[in-house]
């Protein structure tokens, strides 16, 4: 210890205390740091979604190359050439289903990611008492409770949404005579809304699981075991009973129903719910878990 | 003196557990010790002041402010929890500033405070490393850190010796007194007795519950009569000295030990220590030490809670 640090006389403050108008945000900001800081699950759970975006959007761009004849070299103008194209860019795929596959496929891998950097956002603050901190500061439950929902839904976005924007941009470059922004520029904001619909869906389910326990750990497996646990049990329902309207528990399967009524691509024919239904259920399961949510933040001073 | 903390009839239950029990009791500005074995309410007491708990039961001013959930009187308090309460990858400084942040300080200026505070605590070299390497007695100073760096009018402190080295504990104690000389208010709790004395006269006593004593050790230790004040005497002739104190009233035993030591337990202290001068003039024992061994808050403690 420095002798002199206790003869100093402390400094007044001179300017005024306001209330930080968005001191979630603060609060959001110190988890995503706090949790970027270990670079090992950093790297094990970003890198795969950005390996996949290389891909599709490589994919992306070659579709659009093709079309414009610019890849197919000696072949370019002829009409075996244009056929191959056609039949090339067929097989890589519409643009927007190949987005809209990309977001399906990656959001079930998100749910491990925001599983992992979520289910310790309420859990550990009560297993370290962090909260008895934040509590006697000028912080009320429900920005708490909005910065750790802020925290878990970036984790989300970076891997969800920023990527399929990426993606977008290639195809808006990539497109001839920008036809991918003039045709199909609704895809863009249809990404960002079903990016949130996910993400948003997801922060809530792995912040409730969090703030049930005080163990990440159990937070990690309950949020995981939660989501794929009803993506079983609804499909061996469906099987058992034969009736596939079972999957209306499943949130793969509501959020994919969800996701061909908003990009206007069908991935299965015939299904057994709408996705108005689809929709209903996740209503019921965000209302479900906002309540236990506050309930819960509420009670931290029981629990503490 | 300006009162901080008013309580009336204050309760607070977990559910079927009594935490705090009609606890009235009043805290002056300065120092003042918040005592009590484990369980005692001690925690509760705290958290109801800094407004982590709603009461059950009746009302309770801090500042002249109710806790609970009030924005404006967080501002002005510091509340060191006896919890670990630290992020073991955020640094000493980040956890500090986070905190300062949350106090509703700009960027640089939260930054600047935490710096300073952590240099208070003796932080000033290590505020830099992660809190998941800090020894407890660091760990334990962050959270004093984070809990003075805002400047506040009331610092409510639980435990804050506990897991300090001998050195760390005088320079917390020693801070506590800087920061009381410069108008703070301290509740400070704590199972290091001698080093709560140390730090004040003024105790809050509470067990199972409920509020046993408050004021000051002596005051405390005086109203305790049916346990007769002991006082140690080593003298040159004890026996000459237990004869001579024989004939006061208020003398309820002597005992004598070795090395010319000699106990005397008496209703009346200062009835003892008036008489005293003119027994020595009287009989010359000659007196070579005296002292009081049960007017500590140690022993007040024991007679209260033990």
């Amino acid at each position: 210890m420095k002798a002199t640090t206790h003869t100093e006389i402390y400094r007044p403050f001179e300017g005024e205390l306001r209330a930080h108008p968005l001191r979630p945000l603060i609060l959001a900001r110190a988890a995503v740091r706090l949790a970027f800081k270990r670079k090992l699950p950093l790297l094990l759970l970003y890198a795969p979604i950005a390996i996949a975006c290389i891909i599709v959007s490589f994919k992306v761009h070659f579709a659009f190359s093709l079309l414009e004849g610019e890849a197919l070299g000696p072949l370019a103008g002829t009409p075996q050439g244009i056929i191959a194209a056609q039949r090339l860019a067929a097989i890589l795929g519409d643009t927007v289903q190949n987005i809209f596959l990309f977001l399906q496929e990656t959001a079930k891998f998100v749910l491990i990611l925001m599983a992992w950097y979520g289910s310790g956002l309420i859990a550990e603050d009560r297993r370290v008492g962090a909260n008895l901190l934040y509590f006697s500061r000028p912080l009320t439950r429900m920005e708490y409770l909005a910065g750790k929902f802020l925290a878990a839904s970036w984790f989300g976005v970076l891997a969800l949404i920023l990527p399929c924007l990426v993606i977008c941009f290639v195809a808006a470059f990539s497109s001839p005579d920008w036809s991918f922004l003039r045709d199909e520029w609704q895809t863009i904001p249809k990404v960002i809304l079903f990016g949130t619909l996910w993400v948003g869906t997801m922060a809530l389910v792995v912040l409730t699981l969090s703030s049930i326990t005080d163990r990440r750990t159990h937070a990690l497996v309950g949020s995981a075991g939660l989501v794929y646990g009803a993506n079983v049990v609804a499909h061996v329902l469906a099987r058992v009973l034969r009736d596939a309207r079972t999957t209306v528990v499943d949130l793969f399967s509501n959020m994919e129903r969800v996701g061909e009524a908003l990009f206007h691509v069908t991935l299965v024919r015939d299904r057994a719910v709408s996705a108005e239904s689809s929709l209903t259920a996740m209503a019921l399961l965000w209302v479900l878990c906002l309540f236990i949510l506050t309930e819960r933040v509420r009670k931290l001073e029981v629990v503490a | 003196m300006k009162a901080v903390v008013e309580a009336k009839d204050l309760a607070r239950w977990y559910g079927e557990v009594v935490g705090l029990n009609d606890l009235s009791v009043t805290i002056e500005e300065g120092i003042t010790g918040l005592v009590g074995p484990n369980g005692a309410g001690k925690s509760t007491f705290m958290k109801l002041l800094v407004g982590e708990l709603r009461p059950s039961r009746g009302g309770l001013r801090v500042l002249g402010l109710d806790p609970f959930a009030n924005q404006a009187l967080y501002r002005r308090l510091g509340f060191c929890p006896q919890q670990d309460a630290l992020y073991d990858h955020l640094s000493g400084r980040g956890f500090v500033t986070l905190c300062m942040r949350m106090a509703g300080f700009p960027r640089a200026e939260a930054r600047r405070r935490a710096e300073h505070a952590l240099e208070r605590v003796g932080l000033g070299d290590a505020m830099e490393r992660r809190c998941g390497g800090y020894s407890k007695g660091m760990r334990q100073r962050t959270r004093l850190a984070q809990a003075i760096a805002h400047d506040p009018e009331l610092l409510i402190v639980d435990e804050p010796l506990t897991g300090l080295d001998p050195l760390a504990r005088h320079r917390v104690l020693e801070l506590f007194r800087e920061l009381a000389g410069a108008g703070t208010s301290i509740l400070v709790s704590s199972h290091v007795l001698h080093e709560v004395q140390s730090l004040t006269e003024r105790i809050v006593l509470i067990h199972r519950g409920r509020l046993l004593a408050q004021g000051s050790v002596s005051e405390v230790r005086r109203l305790l009569s049916r346990h007769p004040r002991k006082v140690r005497f080593t003298v040159r002739e004890p026996r000459r000295l237990a004869g001579a104190l024989l004939r006061f009233e208020h003398v309820h035993s002597l005992t004598l030990g070795e090395g010319g030591a000699l106990q005397v337990e008496t209703a009346d202290l200062e009835a003892l220590c008036n008489s005293l001068p003119a027994v020595a003039a009287e009989v010359r024992p000659g007196i070579q030490s005296l002292e009081s061994s049960d007017a500590n808050l140690e022993a007040v403690f024991d007679y209260l809670v033990g």
